[in-house]
């Protein structure tokens, strides 16, 4: 059971990232050639997905938009790793006022709608990958934060962590030298999730048209723009609706398997 | 007898709860001398554990403390974090009771004794790694190079243990708190560990703290015996006077329950009842409950902790009553 759940997730995932490999290095059609005469042609064996309205190839811009995706998913869950661990691991060891007070913010960043910050982010700093990428990143610091603090809570009192009190061990030296090695898994189930999440949130964005601009490709903006021609070109909006569900599910999968592995020990 | 490397007095451990104050351990005094291995014997919930963990200082943050622990001339509870951070591991240190999980199962314990010398010592890694090489020697490990590079749950408990130990007298430390050391670990292994704890305090002179609930062991390893008492001192003695006069009745009680050859058949003497949880805050006596000499005078007052017999102090008005008639 929990086996299959990775097994599937790691089957979508590693076939995304073989997809996105191939597309560095070759796509079946360049990204952007436009042709006017093709333009809404159906999927068939010259277009795989079809193409679009200008007549370009959906399978080349579905391959280049992984790249975004995954370029987005990764930056975003780092920046999201590094500082919720680095508040979630402070506040859980040393606890008190400190504690309280980190907490508390991180209570308000999770009410405040994470969509809504977004575009108050981008608003504010302007359109573009890397504000869109820091946005989703700060999006996500409060849940690892959440997960990292509980784990710390838990292995503080463990008794590997007073005796390397009892050697003489600096607080900062058990927090990072000690504990932290010892809770990467649910870290680790936790920024599968927020992969997840951070790839929905980039394709939400680009869908409203403030995520990744123009010459990325992204399957958000896809959307979007395949939005106005549903109904004569339906298989546009489902190239990219597709992947985006499979890039999601993937992970889920992968981080709702490794959760069960992780609550087996 | 040798210089007094530690001087505990007054010790008392409280922790409020809704602004009441109660106590774990309370007026405790006693002092270790170099060299000695002093036993602190009790049940379970009787403050030994806590006494231990304030000398190194690392009882629970809510924890009152107050009374005194010199050493080296210092009253250790008057200094800041970062001054007790320096004793710990290089003066004092303090074996574990569960050598199953006292070790970080994800580094090689090689490191894990390694670590206690880099933080500790002016010392470069690789002379660390040859002097953790001769430590682990010195506990009787072969194949040490080999060893080195093993994670815990390779170990057996009492290798795990032996680990423990080494990370104990790496810096050589004055005092080593040995809290319930073989509590864990199989009747034969309790033995081997026992016997090395003996070797080290012959060779480095380091003193031991020894904790523990069981006479038996006590008996074994130590030449000053304190016995402690929901938090108190009841008595407080060397090894020979406790085992040939004891006189709290607590004292005769757990002396009793220890099992030996001649008591075959019979069944085992256990002390009805349970120690009085910290949050009891009654007056008098507080083994008055389950006493087979409670005086009426016990319910009301606490006895003073005096001398019986030179160098023997107990807390029993039973005693003193006792000694007072054959005094007389």
């Amino acid at each position: 059971m929990k086996k299959t759940n990775i097994t599937i997730g790691a089957v979508i995932l590693i076939f995304l990232l073989a997809m996105m490999t191939v597309s560095i290095f070759y796509t079946p059609y360049p990204v952007t050639q436009m042709n006017i005469k093709e333009r809404f042609s159906p999927p068939s064996p010259k277009h795989f997905f079809g193409t679009d309205n200008f007549g370009r190839d959906i399978l080349s811009r579905v391959m280049i938009g992984s790249q975004t995706a995954f370029f987005v998913g990764a930056l975003a869950v780092f920046i999201g790793l590094f500082f919720g661990v680095l508040i979630g691991a402070l506040s859980g060891y040393i606890g008190g006022i400190f504690d309280e007070i980190t907490m508390r913010i991180m209570d308000a960043m999770l009410a405040f709608p994470g969509i809504l910050f977004a575009l108050m982010f981008v608003a504010i700093f302007g359109v573009g990958i890397k504000n869109t990428i820091t946005a989703i990143g700060i999006m996500s610091i409060p849940s690892f934060a959440r997960v990292t603090r509980s784990s710390y809570l838990q292995h503080k009192e463990f008794e590997y962590v007073k005796s390397a009190k009892a050697k003489g061990a600096s607080p900062l030296r058990i927090i990072f030298f000690h504990i932290l090695p010892n809770v990467t898994s649910p870290i680790i189930v936790s920024s599968t999730l927020g992969f997840a999440r951070a790839v929905l949130s980039e394709a939400g964005l680009s869908y409203l048209g403030l995520g990744v601009q123009p010459p990325y490709p992204s399957w958000g903006r896809m959307l979007n723009e395949s939005q106005v021609f549903i109904s004569i070109a339906p298989w546009y909006a489902i190239a990219p609706g597709v992947f985006i569900t499979l890039l999601v599910l993937g992970f889920n999968f992968l981080g709702d398997g490794l959760q069960d592995l992780e609550s087996l020990k | 007898m040798n210089e007094k490397l530690f001087e505990i007095k007054d010790l008392s451990i409280s922790f409020k709860k809704k602004d009441e104050q109660f106590f774990a351990v309370k007026s405790v005094d006693f002092d270790i001398h170099k060299g000695e291995i002093v036993g602190l014997v009790g049940e379970s919930g009787c403050g030994k554990t806590l006494t231990g963990l304030s000398i190194i200082g690392l009882t629970p943050g809510d924890a009152v403390i107050s009374g005194q622990i010199n050493f080296k001339g210092m009253n250790l509870l008057s200094k800041n974090k970062e001054e007790r951070r320096s004793t710990r591991g290089k003066s004092i240190s303090m074996i574990f009771q569960e050598p199953m999980t006292s070790l970080n199962p994800l580094m090689k314990v090689g490191d894990q004794i390694r670590e206690t010398l880099l933080i500790n010592m002016p010392i470069d890694k690789l002379q660390a790694k040859q002097k953790v090489y001769e430590i682990m020697k010195s506990v009787g490990f072969a194949d040490v190079c080999n060893l080195y590079k093993k994670y815990p749950h390779e170990l057996s408990g009492g290798m795990r243990q032996r680990v423990v130990i080494c990370i104990a007298i790496a810096c050589n430390p004055d005092l080593i708190i040995a809290d319930e050391p073989t509590t864990a670990l199989d009747v034969t292994v309790q033995a081997q560990i026992l016997e090395l704890l003996k070797k080290i305090n012959l060779e480095t002179n380091s003193s031991i703290l020894f904790i523990s609930h069981d006479f038996g062991v006590i008996k074994e390893m130590c030449s000053q015996v304190i016995v402690m008492y929901a938090g108190y001192i009841v008595e407080k003695s060397c090894i020979e006077r406790i085992f040939s006069n004891p006189i709290h009745p607590y004292t005769q009680a757990l002396l009793k329950c220890i099992p030996a050859p001649e008591k075959k058949g019979n069944p085992l003497f256990s002390i009805k009842g349970k120690v009085p949880s910290i949050y009891d805050n009654s007056e008098g006596c507080p083994f008055f409950n389950r006493c087979s000499y409670a005086l009426e005078r016990c319910r009301k007052e606490l006895p003073e902790l005096r001398e019986y017999e030179p160098e023997h102090l107990t807390r029993c008005f039973y005693a003193e009553e006792k000694n007072g008639k054959t005094d007389s």
